[in-house]
């Protein structure tokens, strides 16, 4: 499954991306997004933005779930309580591909299935660990809102989050 | 069997459209009937009809008396053309619009020609009349079109042919030589439709039901007794209601006809009938799969089922909406129980239309069981019910329950649409159908998930609210946007290209994004429309190779070769772009898409194209934009904006549309720009994108604009990406004879202005005082003459930078600028000089420059010299898409941005004045100390102005270390006088007194002007500086400020010493100046010597190779004359009288009163004594050289004179006392000398003899004395002041020692109250007033004799 990774800020402006693959059931951890399609993650993660800005009001929570697909993307949301969003899009691999290269991933649930439960529930615990570090970044006194984030340590830790439970 | 009468409530909708439906679409009829056109309507211009004639076959109208008439035959013969063409249609008819013909010798019109009349005459026939004749023509037609449909015993299921039999049929729906558009659409003309492909169609269907899911939930409803049924409708149906519909729904209907109510008693019972009937059916599925001729009755059932459906359509769209219903029921019966899952959608689809239908004509219905799902058919529908009954009881029941089971019901139809089977419906019908449901939620949607007359007008009139959604929540409503969205992303057609042309993909696209739009989800809408942009772009591309081809061009060729031979050929027909083909509305399309993604666009907001470049010049205009665009730059994801910009910039140039190929690239360069003015601080400003794209964009908005203007279409340009383009005007420095040099009014003889203190500052210094900017400083410029300016450009991108144009924009007073072109370097600021002439007085501000970039419109660019940076918000103001218009309303964060300007000042035309000749050689002259020599000085005016103001000023070259001197602090205030003294009186160069009438120099003459110069040591170069203008007006008018030039002479000076004063000195004299030393000085005329000079030495030597006559002259008649030889130093004697001051130690003054300093503390410390000293030898000096002159005269070789320069004099304390004559003089003497002392000297006196010694001080003062003992005396004497006012005066008491000691009393008025307080600052250094004692200079010596007499006694 590969997956890419932005922060969205108030102005619909990107804060911070970051692309990776599946760490799990024998994954390298590198996004393998087919070449062509791949400028299309932008557009898919800003296109359900409109979702996320309508079903933000109806929930309490600020992990939205799977809120949008398309085709075989799925994007899930998490929202911090400035209205920054953490979009996380998962494609999970085409199944020819899969069946052929590692059929025991078929029995992962995580990498196979985005709206099974089981990723539900790992992409929560993504979301809160990348809410940590997020919020300790943004305590940077030098840090105002909508400003990208360039911190190579925060890369560090949505990477380190990403290979433990993605 | 259409006839309306059977249901006057129906209506026709006709949708009229221009063009042929493509065969794709055609091949859809018998399942989507509405996509076959039932009539041709051929339209004419009445108005033309007698003028021109049509057709300029002639014979083939036959004779016709008029042209009008000639012209009727025409059309009757293009409907007769029409007819063959299109065969298949219903109807044709020709409409002869704004015709009306005269009533009694009207032209017979032949059948299927109407006219209608103009508005005005329109009485009778009217557009509608002439609709209704049509729709009568049409129904009755369209009872033999389902005639043939009941007849047929198969019907196709689209897209069930995969070798459409046919291509021979094409050109009886499109001919080439008829149809221009043809061309176009033969690429997809693979076939036409032909009704009788059943043959082909027979065998894929076998197939298909091999494939069929074995399985068969769904209940059977019976089958072969609905066809029977289906003949007998027209007979029934303008009689009752049709017996399908239930009970509740004729109840209220109005105009139907009144209510039987056994027919209300019937109802239960019909719905137990047809569960019997069902019943029976299920007990018949267990012996269909056995029966012999099980296959064959299926698929005859089958036929008959689909049959009946698509009559169902056509009573649909008849308007006859409750027979519709009815046989639709009945078809969706049929297909339901033989598992036709397609046409089982179908007909359900075309149920709810109908119901649609029947709701907004308001006739009230039951929703047909069928359309209820199995599962859910009562209990939760009706719960569901009763909810919504509560929510709202105004809304009637039976649209109610419709609304409840809406969504479910068009989710099925499409789970039977696309269920996997044999017959599967082709892709683009399925999508269009899931986007007219779509449509349908979505107007259900916008009126708050009620089915109301606003929804179904929503529905079926397309009258959308005004209000457009945004994002903002609409959780509550069913069906909810999230659902609605789901179920249009099924329509989404895939990437796989096989399954749909371009254009039905476009089509279907287009309608996604519509509905998105609608429902508010605009970045949906957007991503949508990209897809279809690239849709598009791959369309154009192919058309565009296929065109090429035709003209036998290769393929890979572009734009450029492609247009160029449409310039010659016009056989590119698909490729030839005229005026008109000029699409409009392309430009709002992918505008539209640009906003939603945050492209920075040149303006945001735009209005005409010719609004915007008048007004976009403008620097308030220019502000606002540039803050709205990096509020846009802001915004969005970047590298989505530049993915979206390629992909217009490409669909623009597959058009072609050069407009967007333009505006396009400059968005992208736009957008990947940084947009700042970047500052000293090296902030990065590199663009975003690749040089190599960079200077493919540029080359691309070079060509394309270079390319339009060779077509012709000469207004199409770009906008310039960078608004920061011009960063600085400055004026260059004219050269040294040219700038004007403003001066005050004051400057100017006889010119006097009372200043009032209100001018004056009271402070010295204010520290709040702003001092005014260097740059507000105005500048100024002569008319005519031009100017150069120093514009600095910035170019941020890495590429070179063509600027076609630049010249400068001004405002105020007339300006010619020169034009240039240049070219600015990658990622860099550059200068350029740029001239230009103002041609008349008054100011002059320049704000900008007029600049072309090559391929861009020449625009106006207004400077920005300050650095800027965009800030950020600081608060998150709004959301999303609303973020970007929150933000542009609010005030701009950060430093406010503003354009500068230069102001200029121009003045009138002024002459221009050369230095013609001097009477100098080469401007040099050797001159001896102290000498004067004139010389003249020729100017010429060669300019045509006339020259009324000149005024000489003059520099040399001791002025300055003079200055530097006089700068010093430690300088001591005698110091200071002195070199104040030698600026002011001893000028080297000064001009010779001449008429002020004189100072005037006619254009191109000359006038010669005389000066005088003066050896000084140290002179080694002088300038005369001329200042010259033309006032044109007396020198008391001029007003505040004028202007001059300046030419400058430099002189060369050479001085050599002539007579030096090498050493002076004061000697007192004790007696009278010796007669002797009178005659010398030759003024031995001076009878009466008097005894108050002294003798002043001086020591002067020849300097010069040649004999000197030296003449000093002290006083008014001491005169002596000294010969010198050569390198010899003589010493000359000249008696001067000695000098009283009253106030010798008085401050030392300040020739210059500029130069007064305040508070002037005396930085060494010197003390009381000193200071005092410096003064009296500062005064005693002044005064000395006042009477004392000297002058030298050359007694060989060339004639020379000249003065002496004395004031190197420097006075001792010894000389001082010499010279000067104390405030008190004492004189003492004996009074009266004893008559027989005569043999002695003067003053012998004898001891023990009184006598009076006379003190003269300022009056004469007896005291008396004894001498006591023998001897010579001196009596000396000294006076004490004392501030006591007494007068006691004490005897000298005759001792020994005779001290006689006078005391005398000064009365100390205090005169000098109203001395200045500096005047005793100053004092304040001579310390305390102490008690002065004077002595007496000259003693008075005694000699005390015995008495004779006593001696011997």
């Amino acid at each position: 499954m590969s997956y890419y990774f932005v922060i969205v800020g108030t102005e619909d402006n990107p804060l911070f991306e970051y692309e990776f693959g599946t760490s799990k059931a024998g994954g390298d951890g590198q996004a393998r997004f087919p070449e062509q399609a791949r400028h299309m993650n932008q557009f898919i993660v800003h296109s359900s933005l409109d979702i996320v800005e309508e079903v933000q009001w109806g929930t309490g929570q600020m992990y939205l779930k799977c809120v949008d697909r398309f085709y075989n993307n799925y994007v899930s949301c998490f929202l911090t309580g400035g209205n920054v969003k953490f979009m996380l899009l998962h494609q999970p691999p085409s199944s020819s591909v899969s069946s052929t290269s590692n059929p025991r991933s078929s029995t992962s649930t995580i990498a196979t299935n985005p709206m099974s439960p089981q990723t539900e529930e790992a992409v929560r615990a993504f979301m809160l660990e990348i809410y940590e570090s997020w919020v300790k970044t943004i305590m940077n006194p030098f840090y105002r809102v909508n400003m990208e984030v360039r911190s190579p340590i925060f890369r560090q830790r949505v990477a380190a989050a990403g290979r433990k439970y993605l | 069997m259409f006839s309306p009468l059977a249901f006057p409530d129906g209506a026709i909708f006709y949708d009229l459209i221009t063009y042929v439906p493509p065969p794709s679409h055609l091949a859809l009829s018998p399942f989507d009937l509405f996509r076959e056109p039932l009539a041709v309507i051929a339209i004419a211009d009445g108005q033309e009809l007698e003028n021109v004639a049509f057709s300029k076959r002639q014979s083939a109208n036959g004779h016709a008396p008029t042209i009008a008439e000639r012209n009727i035959r025409t059309l009757y013969q293009e409907l007769e053309d029409l007819r063959d063409m299109y065969p298949k249609v219903l109807t044709h008819h020709v409409l002869i619009f704004d015709h009306n013909p005269p009533g009694e010798n009207a032209i017979p019109l032949p059948e299927g020609v109407k006219a209608i009349p103009p508005l005005e005459y329109s009485k009778r026939t009217t557009m509608k009349t002439v609709m209704c004749d049509i729709s009568s023509l049409l129904l009755a037609e369209m009872n033999t079109l389902a005639k043939s449909f009941e007849a047929m015993t198969s019907i196709d299921s689209p897209g069930q042919a995969p070798s459409r039999p046919g291509l021979q049929n094409t050109t009886s729906w499109t001919s080439d030589d008829a149809n221009p558009t043809a061309r176009r659409n033969s690429q997809f003309a693979i076939s036409s439709i032909t009704r009788s492909s059943s043959s082909s169609g027979t065998v894929d269907r076998s197939q298909a039901r091999m494939s069929m899911p074995p399985f068969k939930s769904l209940p059977f409803s019976s089958s072969s007794s609905t066809p029977s049924a289906r003949p007998s409708t027209p007979v029934r149906s303008g009689l009752s209601n049709p017996p399908t519909t239930f009970d509740d729904i004729s109840a209220n209907g109005t105009n139907l006809g009144t209510l039987s109510p056994e027919q209300q008693k019937n109802g239960p019972r019909l719905d137990s009938a047809e569960e019997n009937v069902r019943s029976a059916n299920q007990d018949k599925v267990a012996v269909q799969g056995f029966g012999p001729g099980g296959l064959n009755e299926k698929w005859r059932n089958k036929g008959k089922g689909r049959a009946t459906i698509v009559v169902g359509s056509l009573y649909l769209q008849a308007g006859r909406w409750t027979d519709a219903l009815k046989e639709l029921v009945e078809g969706a019966t049929v297909a339901k129980s033989i598992n036709d899952h397609l046409w089982h959608g179908k007909a359900l689809e075309l149920i709810f239309v109908s119901l649609l239908m029947l709701a907004w004509a308001g006739h009230e219905f039951q929703v047909p069981t069928v359309c209820l799902s199995p599962n859910e058919k009562t209990s939760s529908g009706l719960s569901k019910a009763q909810d919504a009954e509560e929510a709202d009881r105004t809304q009637p029941k039976y649209l109610r329950n419709f609304q409840i089971i809406l969504p479910d019901l068009l989710e099925r139809i499409i789970g039977l649409y696309s269920r996997i089977s044999g017959e599967q419906l082709p892709p683009f019908p399925l999508c269009e159908t899931i986007i007219r449901f779509c449509n349908i939620l979505t107007a259900l949607h916008l009126c708050e998930g009620k089915l109301n007359r606003e929804s179904l007008d929503v529905v079926i009139f397309g009258k959308y609210p005004s209000k457009i959604l945004d994002t903002s929540p609409r959780l509550t409503i069913t069906p909810s946007r999230g659902y609605i969205n789901t179920f249009l992303f099924k329509a989404f057609p895939s990437s796989t290209p096989e399954l749909l042309t371009t254009m039905d993909r476009s089509i279907i696209l287009s309608g996604i994004a519509t509905i998105l739009g609608i429902i508010g989800y605009h970045r949906k809408k957007a991503l949508v429309v990209r897809e279809l942009i690239s849709v598009l772009i791959g369309g154009l591309v192919e058309a565009r190779t296929r065109g090429a081809a035709e003209v036998g061009i290769h393929p890979a060729a572009g734009l450029v070769a492609l247009n160029a031979i449409n310039g010659h050929d016009k056989g590119a027909g698909a490729l030839d772009l005229n005026e008109g083909d000029i699409e409009q509305g392309i430009e709002a399309f992918l505008g539209l898409l640009c906003k939603t993604y945050g492209v920075v666009g040149f303006e945001n907001t735009r209005g005409g194209p010719g609004a915007s470049t008048s007004t976009s010049d403008i620097d308030e205009n220019a502000v606002p934009r540039i803050n709205s665009q990096s509020a846009t730059r802001h915004f969005g994801f970047p590298n989505v904006k530049l993915n979206i910009l390629r992909a217009c910039i490409n669909f623009s140039e597959a058009l072609p549309d050069f407009h967007g190929v333009l505006k396009f690239s400059s968005d992208l360069l736009r957008t990947a720009g940084s947009g700042v003015a970047p500052g000293s601080r090296r902030e990065n400003v590199a663009p975003i994108i690749s040089r190599d794209e960079q200077m493919r964009l540029v080359t691309n908005i070079s060509k394309t604009s270079s390319l339009s203007q060779r077509m012709g279409l000469g207004h199409l340009s770009a906008e310039y990406w960078d608004e920061f383009l011009v960063r600085g005007i400055t004026l260059d420095p004219l050269p040294m004879t040219r700038p004007p040099i403003p001066h005050s009014k004051n400057v100017l003889p006889g010119v006097t202005t009372a200043r009032t203190s209100q001018d004056v500052n009271p402070f010295i210094y204010n520290p709040f005082l702003r001092t005014a900017d260097k740059s507000e400083v105005a500048q100024t410029l002569v008319a005519d003459e031009a100017a150069t300016f120093r514009i600095v450009l910035q170019n941020p991108f890495d590429i070179d930078l063509e600027i076609e144009s630049i010249r400068l924009y001004t405002e105020g007073a007339d300006f010619d600028s020169s034009i240039i072109s240049t070219v600015i370097g990658p990622y860099r600021t550059q200068i350029l000089k740029i001239r230009g002439t103002p041609r008349g007085a008054g100011s002059l501000k320049i704000t900008g420059a007029v600049v072309r970039v090559l391929g861009c419109r020449e625009r106006r660019f207004p400077i920005f010299s300050q650095p800027w940076t965009p800030d950020q918000q600081l608060k998150v103001k709004g959301i999303g898409l609303r973020a970007l218009e929150q933000n542009r309303t609010l005030p701009p964060p950060g430093l406010p941005l503003k354009p500068d300007s230069v102001n200029l000042s121009v003045i009138a035309a002024q002459p221009i004045v050369l230095v013609k000749s001097t009477s100098l050689p080469q401007s040099s002259i050797m001159i001896l100390e102290g000498e004067r020599r004139s010389f003249s000085v020729t100017l010429h005016n060669t300019s045509t102005t006339p020259t009324d103001l000149l005024l000489f000023s003059f520099q040399d070259s001791t002025q300055g270390s003079l200055q530097t001197a006089l700068a010093n602090r430690d300088a001591t205030p005698a110091e200071l006088h002195e070199y104040e003294w030698l600026l002011a009186k001893r000028q080297a160069v000064r001009l010779c007194k001449i008429d002020d009438a004189k100072r005037y120099i006619a254009p191109e003459s000359t006038a010669t002007f005389n000066f005088e110069i003066l050896g000084k040591p140290g002179l080694t170069s002088a300038t005369i500086q001329i200042d010259y203008a033309h006032l044109g007006m007396p020198q008391s008018e001029v007003e505040n400020q004028f202007f001059t030039r300046q030419i400058c002479l430099g002189l060369t000076v050479t001085v050599n010493a002539s007579v030096e004063l090498s050493r002076v000195d004061i000697l007192p004299i004790q007696a009278n100046v010796p007669k002797l030393i009178w005659d010398r000085v030759g003024s031995g005329k001076i009878k009466e010597p008097s005894d108050d000079h002294c003798l002043l030495l001086m020591d002067l030597r020849n300097a010069w190779p040649s004999d000197m006559q030296v003449c000093l002259k002290a006083g008014k008649d001491t005169t002596i004359e000294e010969y010198i030889l050569p390198g010899n130093t003589n010493r000359v004697v000249i008696p001067v009288p000695m000098i009283y001051i009253e106030d010798p130690h008085a401050s030392i003054p300040t020739l210059n009163p500029a130069r007064q300093r305040q508070f002037v503390v005396s930085s060494s410390k010197i003390t009381p004594e000193i200071e005092r000293g410096n003064r009296e030898a500062f005064w005693y000096r002044e005064r000395m050289l006042e009477n004392l002159s000297g002058t030298w005269k050359t007694l060989s070789g060339p004639a020379r004179e000249g003065s002496i320069q004395l004031r190197g004099v420097r006075l001792t304390p010894r000389m001082i006392e010499a010279i000067k004559i104390d405030e008190v003089g004492i004189d003492v003497s004996v009074e009266t000398p004893p008559p027989e002392q005569a043999e002695g000297s003067e003053n012998d006196v004898l001891i023990d003899e009184p006598l009076q010694i006379k003190v003269q001080i300022t009056n004469q003062l007896r005291i008396g004395a004894t001498a006591l003992c023998r001897g010579n005396f001196e009596i000396s004497a000294s006076v004490e002041e004392t501030q006591l006012w007494k007068k006691p005066v004490e005897g000298g008491k005759p001792k020994s020692d005779e001290r006689g000691r006078t005391e005398d009393e000064e009365q100390e008025t205090i005169r000098q109250r109203e001395i200045a307080d500096a005047q005793s600052m100053m004092d304040a250094v001579l310390g305390a007033k102490e008690r002065r004692i004077w002595h007496s200079r000259r003693p008075c010596i005694i000699a005390v004799r015995d008495r004779p007499e006593s001696d011997e006694e």
